[in-house]
């Protein structure tokens, strides 16, 4: 090496920052197979790391969330109480069908169903040959 | 948790440091790939059972890793020759004002090189590897490896001429 490489070689480089290396062992720890097995504290931490980068937009899904809850209530609250309103009282109910059945009966009762009479002799079957005469074919031979 | 984990990163986490904040020039991203390199090492210790020289096992880890997270952004608005640009404190501060100006425009200057100059440079001078380890480690011809130093210090030397001239003068 020469005077030149020499001196570039004499130049400290930058050593980490002091903070890094909690931070990543412990993402290290937390990779590897015996450390993501641990529960509790940990997970919740992993999770507040997921979601806090961004509470801007958990605020404004969770506040979604809360508008279409309350539109959704209010608006069953609003059927219901409609159907509350419509709801008719089961006694009228039959009240009124036993009105009008009594009506029903008493049209029945004015109408007259007699059954006609009819004569039996009217019913029996006419002969044109006298039943005691010759067959039909000796007279015409 | 590998029992030593804490081991490997008090006896490897600097120069790793310094290794891939040469590459990316970025603060962030050279945190995210040190901590890639040590997550991949606690899930599968058996990596470093194989490994010859621990150091070189390592670089290499954050060199593929570095080359993996170029490649995805690359795609991006920012692209792999443009973390050459950032300014970053690549070198330890320094009382003395010449040496501090010194460090700036070296750390300039490599800024400057291409990745893979830049990569073997940071290696052959900060981590004294040979060039047979050097082309090992980044997978890479043995002239090839050679080459992209000369090149590399070519660039430096002259970039650096004058005030490496200055400094050298004025303690001469």
């Amino acid at each position: 090496m020469d005077d030149f490489e020499q001196q570039l070689r004499r130049q400290a480089l930058a050593t980490p920052p002091a903070n890094w290396r909690a931070e990543i062992l412990e993402a290290a720890r937390l990779a590897s197979p015996s450390g993501s097995r641990e529960t509790g504290p940990t997970l919740i931490a992993t999770l507040r790391e997921w979601l806090w980068p961004h509470p801007a937009a958990w605020a404004s899904l969770a506040a979604i969330w809360l508008v279409l809850f309350s539109v959704h209530h209010q608006t069953e609250s609003a059927i219901q109480a409609g159907l509350i309103a419509s709801r008719v009282d089961p006694r009228e109910v039959l009240e009124a069908f036993a009105q009008r059945q009594h009506a029903t009966e008493r049209l029945l009762a004015g109408l007259d169903f007699e059954t006609p009479i009819i004569d039996a002799d009217r019913l029996r079957p006419v002969h044109r040959l006298p039943p005691n005469g010759p067959p039909l074919m000796l007279l015409t031979t | 948790m590998p029992d030593n984990l804490e081991r490997l990163y008090d006896a490897h986490a600097p120069s790793l440091y310094a290794f891939l904040l040469n590459l990316t020039r970025d603060d962030a991203t050279t945190r995210d790939l040190l901590q890639e390199v040590f997550i991949r090492l606690a899930r599968q210790p058996e990596l470093l059972r194989a490994a010859r020289d621990e150091r070189a096992f390592l670089l290499r880890l954050a060199h593929n890793a570095a080359i993996d997270t170029f490649r995805r952004q690359s795609t991006r608005e920012r692209n792999f020759e443009a973390f050459g640009a950032e300014q970053v404190g690549l070198f330890a501060a320094s009382a003395d004002p010449d040496e501090a100006e010194f460090r700036r425009q070296l750390a300039a200057a490599l800024g400057e090189l291409p990745p893979d100059q830049r990569a073997v440079v940071h290696l052959k001078l900060w981590e004294g590897l040979t060039f047979d380890a050097l082309a090992e480690l980044l997978g890479i011809p043995l002239n090839t490896a050679a080459s992209r130093y000369r090149y590399g210090l070519d660039k430096l030397r002259e970039r650096l001429r004058p005030l490496y001239d200055e400094i050298k003068h004025g303690r001469l």
